[in-house]
């Protein structure tokens, strides 16, 4: 038994192109994780569309920066799915930056971007800078009623082997999208003040596998456990809507530190918030370390734990904003193109 | 840690962690995805690994990250064996499939006895669980083979 199964693993290993993909992330770790997993990744994305007539104007229809926009070489190149057209309206290359902006129109007529587009992690940029893609981003640039459009700005930075500037002249290059996360939905509270007496001294506590975190005492946490767990509360151990699909689970003092644990009880692909513990005098409390982790049928939990104590507390509210819900819209789309040097 | 260090764990450990998040997933991109995070988990740096004990690490990471990060998916149950597809038929192949098709929770102490080679105390401390969770589930396993596999094969 144990000579044949090994000779069958044996056979199983990663392939050349994940191997390369996960080298090439270790030779450049990441030094700090956000707090929305599905969501790192989408945020290196581009994408969009926009409305004829607007394409054939040339005219930025979102709020672009001065020193952008003077660049920016008109490319107006489309492509529509599902109802849904990605524009990338143009493009520019400096030193090195390559900058893009793209635009998201809903041919159907119906308002599926009126809270904002995603795309998820299931973006794509073919490009020449190969595995010296230092950095990517993409900066939401918010709904345009007047255009109906949702827009976006990538910016992508590279280097040679050597350190200099990537030569992207007569290159062409490639965005693409499958998925786009659209029809979420925002909540906020703005000044919430739970029963801070009923909050228990001893919470029950679990540990569980973190997906990611944030703040600057995440990585030195002291409820780290081992194989990615870490010491939480157990979720259920005081309950507190707190808006349309967001509640508090648990909260609780574990040491000195104040443990709030929020959970996102709708099935959205990327529900996510954040939430701020403010003094009486209306100032954040900072919170030095926030994970996130899902239970076993998936229901996501983000917890914050705050140096705060009871006394402290007693006067504390709760703000925040959430954006939960919506749907991932299967689609295909493709632009390539070329920019003169 | 060291970028060349993580290099160096890669690529030492790299086949054994994908090859261990293979056995609970059955799908070769959602074991790749899980490799790629578990050594992103350790680049991120806040894990010091106790030398001699790296892979044991790995491994327990792969486990729980196998178990809390995709469980909700429920999607791993009805998938083929496709990775299988490049096993000759044979005793090899019979193994493989017997194995992958027990239970979630059989196969990972199945994996790390059969192919790391650890015992029994060694995989609880992997997996988090009592020895004598992993005793119950390595016995019922074993029944489980049994019903399928050849006499020829001694377990």
């Amino acid at each position: 038994m144990r000579s044949h199964y090994r000779q069958a693993m044996e056979a199983l290993v990663l392939s050349p192109e994940a191997r390369e993909r996960i080298g090439t992330k270790l030779r450049r770790p990441r030094r700090g994780m956000r707090f929305r997993p599905a969501a790192v990744a989408a945020a290196a994305v581009l994408v969009l569309a926009l409305g004829a007539t607007a394409a054939a104007s040339g005219v930025a229809l979102h709020e672009l920066p001065a020193v952008v926009l003077q660049s920016l070489q008109p490319v107006r190149l489309s492509d529509t799915d599902q109802g849904i057209t990605m524009t990338v309206q143009s493009a520019t290359v400096e030193n090195g930056v390559f900058t893009a902006y793209i635009t998201l129109t809903d041919d159907e007529g119906r308002s599926r971007l009126e809270q904002g587009a995603d795309f998820y992690d299931s973006y794509r940029i073919s490009a020449p800078f190969g595995a010296n893609l230092l950095t990517c981003g993409c900066e939401p640039l918010g709904y345009d009623a007047f255009s109906e459009s949702y827009g976006y700005l990538i910016t992508i930075k590279a280097k040679d082997g050597e350190g200099g500037a990537v030569d992207f002249s007569n290159k062409k290059f490639t965005f693409s999208a499958r998925q786009l996360l659209v029809g979420q939905a925002k909540g906020q509270i703005v000044a919430l003040r739970p029963h801070w007496s009923s909050v228990p001294l001893f919470p029950a506590d679990t540990t569980r596998y973190i997906l990611g975190g944030s703040g600057e005492g995440f990585k030195t946490y002291n409820g780290w456990t081992s194989g990615g767990e870490a010491l939480v509360l157990q979720p259920g151990g005081w309950e507190l809507r707190v808006t349309e699909g967001v509640s508090i689970s648990a909260a609780g003092f574990v040491g000195e530190q104040f443990h709030l644990q929020v959970r996102y009880d709708g099935t959205g692909p990327d529900d996510h918030g954040q939430v701020k513990l403010l003094t009486p005098e209306g100032g954040e409390v900072p919170c030095p370390v926030s994970l996130s982790f899902r239970d076993e049928d998936g229901t996501k939990y983000d917890e914050h734990i705050y140096d705060i104590s009871s006394e402290e507390l007693s006067g504390c509210t709760l703000a925040g904003e959430f954006t939960i819900g919506g749907y991932l819209l299967d689609g295909d789309w493709k632009v390539t193109f070329a920019l003169e040097n | 840690m060291t970028a060349v260090r993580l290099s160096e764990l890669f690529a030492l450990y790299g086949d054994d962690v994908y090859r261990f998040a293979y056995s609970f997933t059955r799908h070769a991109a959602d074991a790749e995805d899980v490799c790629q995070s578990v050594f992103c988990r350790l680049a991120e740096g806040r894990t010091e690994l106790e030398p001699g004990k790296e892979k044991a690490w790995l491994l327990a990471c792969t486990a729980n990250a196998c178990k809390n990060r995709f469980r909700f998916l429920k999607r791993w149950a009805s998938l083929p064996l496709e990775a299988a597809a490049d096993i000759p038929d044979g005793d090899s192949r019979a193994v493989l499939e017997a194995v992958l098709s027990l239970p979630e929770k059989y196969r990972a102490p199945v994996h790390l006895y059969y192919y790391e080679g650890y015992s029994q105390g060694e995989i609880a401390d992997i997996l988090g669980l009592r020895l004598t969770a992993v005793q119950t589930r390595m016995q019922r396993a074993r029944a489980m083979l049994k019903e399928v596999l050849s006499d020829e094969i001694t377990l």
